[in-house]
């Protein structure tokens, strides 16, 4: 960033006569003075004006700067403006001091402000960044379907749930028979997002009814195979063998 | 009373008292003679070029008290475009509390006016036929005339203070709002010599201070807080036709308000003081440390700049 901060101008007066007050339109026009920060171009100024009702009565330069370039004197207009409080102690140093007392306190300011903004930037682009990996794992979450063994009403189930949505579930009267159920169906996670679809149509019985005579079928394999656990839960050791 | 400042127009050859509009301030009535020759002309001053919007108005040392600057230049605005070349504002109310700077404020606006400033206290404040009778100087006319006769000039700035804990009595405030009733005070009338004097073109201004917050062990001896407040006759006057200033010393301005103090002794010193030495002596104001809720006095950083602005002119001569 290039600044150039030129010698205080003479006071100007914006086609106002000095030594004279504006005629306004209200005879009882109030003189008011105020202090403002002014861009034109790459050029930053602090003036002090005395309007007469509405007219330009007098002005003064207070400070004065020439940015290079027109974005660095955009970001010391944005950089002052955000300390409308201190213009005035500002506008009144620079003009009994010079220009040269207020350069490298307003450098600091435009320094600091250029910081913060990136900083922020860089903020936003992590928390922007944080929010889509949430929004990710929220979806995946919600297309994800997960096999749940839940207990109602003293009856023993498994459901399937996709996010929140619990979209099939079986009950079993007695525990065990859950857990038979259940070491045949953990092992057919790859099939999950299937049954979902078909449920979108289907209905939960014919899926039940499905699915039990599918287990019963691959516990018949497994024990013609002779890697049948025996018992109540003759999957229990299966590992999803074809 | 005291004349605080003698101003340049009484010094600077080309401000003399021919230059500067003559004025008749006492007319007696009937075969009377009226008082310290005031039946002859005396100055308006405070012309010169300092009503201009260039003028006064826009030069530095008041901008930590809100609202002053445009009373200043309204002022001036209203006297140019009057066509009267000389300087006269409405009754002006500064209300804070001590030390925060109201003489400074008053003093700015004579020096830089060019006119003499007088301070009066309400004790002072002897309207006639007030307890003249018991009193050896019941010869002399009353406060704001003796300022004129001693001046010779017919619009200087009169500072009344007043402290809340010295409030004047009613019949007293009273007198006081028909001195500086700019719609009644143009034929004021002393009894006592006969006299109708025209106060017109003095410009008033009225300090109020309130009572300081006591801190510490000294809380409970202190008594109450008061804040400033102007007596009921001054304040319908003072309202209607003037402007209420409420003076304070925040800490979020008190950067701006030792800057104004650095750059006004400069400029009362009449020395020609170049930008390095005014931004030392201001830097130096920054040695008086001031807590958050506790100003430093006015007159203690006055002091400290004029002591600082002696010292650095001392070091450049040698």
């Amino acid at each position: 960033m290039s600044t150039t901060f030129p010698e205080p101008l003479p006071p100007s007066v914006g086609g106002a006569d000095p030594a004279a007050w504006p005629h306004t339109d209200f005879a009882d026009g109030v003189s008011e003075f105020c202090v403002s920060l002014e861009r034109d171009g790459s050029t930053v100024r602090i003036l002090r004006d005395l309007l007469c009702g509405e007219a330009l009565a007098h002005r003064v330069v207070a400070w004065s700067a020439d940015y290079a370039d027109p974005a660095d004197a955009s970001d010391a207009y944005e950089a002052l403006s955000l300390h409308p409080d201190l213009l005035n102690y500002w506008s009144v140093g620079a003009t009994a001091f010079g220009a040269g007392w207020l350069a490298p306190t307003i450098s600091a300011h435009v320094q600091e402000y250029v910081t913060e903004r990136i900083e922020s930037r860089l903020m936003a682009d992590r928390e922007a960044e944080e929010a889509h990996k949430l929004a990710e794992k929220e979806a995946a979450a919600a297309t994800k379907v997960t096999l749940y063994h839940v207990a109602r009403k003293k009856m023993f189930c498994l459901t399937l749930e996709r996010g929140d949505d619990e979209f099939w579930s079986i009950s079993f009267e007695e525990k065990w028979e859950r857990e038979r159920f259940s070491d045949w169906m953990r092992r057919q996670k790859h099939r999950f997002a299937e049954f979902a679809e078909y449920m979108k149509e289907g209905d939960r019985f014919e899926l039940e009814r499905k699915l039990l005579r599918e287990m019963l079928v691959t516990e018949q394999v497994v024990k013609k195979q002779g890697l049948g656990a025996g018992g109540r839960r003759p999957l229990r050791f299966w590992r999803g063998e074809a | 009373m005291m004349a605080a400042n003698s101003s340049r127009d009484h010094e600077s050859p080309e401000a003399s008292i021919t230059d500067v509009p003559p004025f008749v301030v006492a007319h007696p009535m009937g075969s009377s003679i009226a008082p310290l020759g005031l039946d002859r002309p005396i100055g308006l001053l405070g012309g010169n070029g300092r009503l201009a919007p260039g003028g006064m108005s826009s030069v530095l040392g008041i901008d930590h008290v809100k609202g002053l600057r445009s009373f200043v230049a309204e002022a001036c605005r209203r006297q140019r475009t009057a066509g009267r070349d000389w300087y006269h504002h409405p009754p002006l109310a500064l209300l804070g509390v001590h030390g925060v700077g109201k003489g400074a404020v008053a003093h700015w606006i004579a020096h830089n006016a060019g006119v003499p400033l007088f301070r009066i206290t309400a004790e002072e404040f002897r309207l006639p036929g007030s307890g003249g009778d018991h009193r050896m100087d019941r010869a002399l006319p009353c406060a704001p005339v003796l300022a004129m006769a001693a001046s010779c000039c017919a619009n200087p700035v009169i500072v009344l203070e007043l402290d809340v804990d010295a409030p004047p009595t009613v019949e007293a405030a009273e007198g006081i709002a028909v001195m500086i009733d700019p719609r009644r005070n143009a034929r004021w009338i002393d009894q006592d010599y006969q006299t109708i004097f025209d106060l017109s073109h003095i410009s008033w201004v009225i300090e109020v201070q309130g009572r300081v917050p006591a801190s510490g062990a000294y809380a409970h001896a202190a008594g109450p807080v008061i804040p400033p407040e102007l007596p009921s006759p001054l304040a319908t006057v003072v309202e209607n036709i003037g402007s209420v200033v409420e003076m304070d010393a925040l800490y979020e301005r008190e950067e701006l308000r030792r800057l104004d103090i650095a750059i006004g002794v400069c400029a009362a010193s009449g020395l020609a003081v170049d930008a390095a030495t005014m931004m030392n002596i201001h830097a130096s104001l920054g040695e008086l440390a001031r807590s958050r809720t506790r100003h430093v006095p006015c007159a203690d950083l006055i002091r400290h700049a004029q002591q600082s602005l002696a010292h650095l002119t001392s070091q450049r001569v040698r």
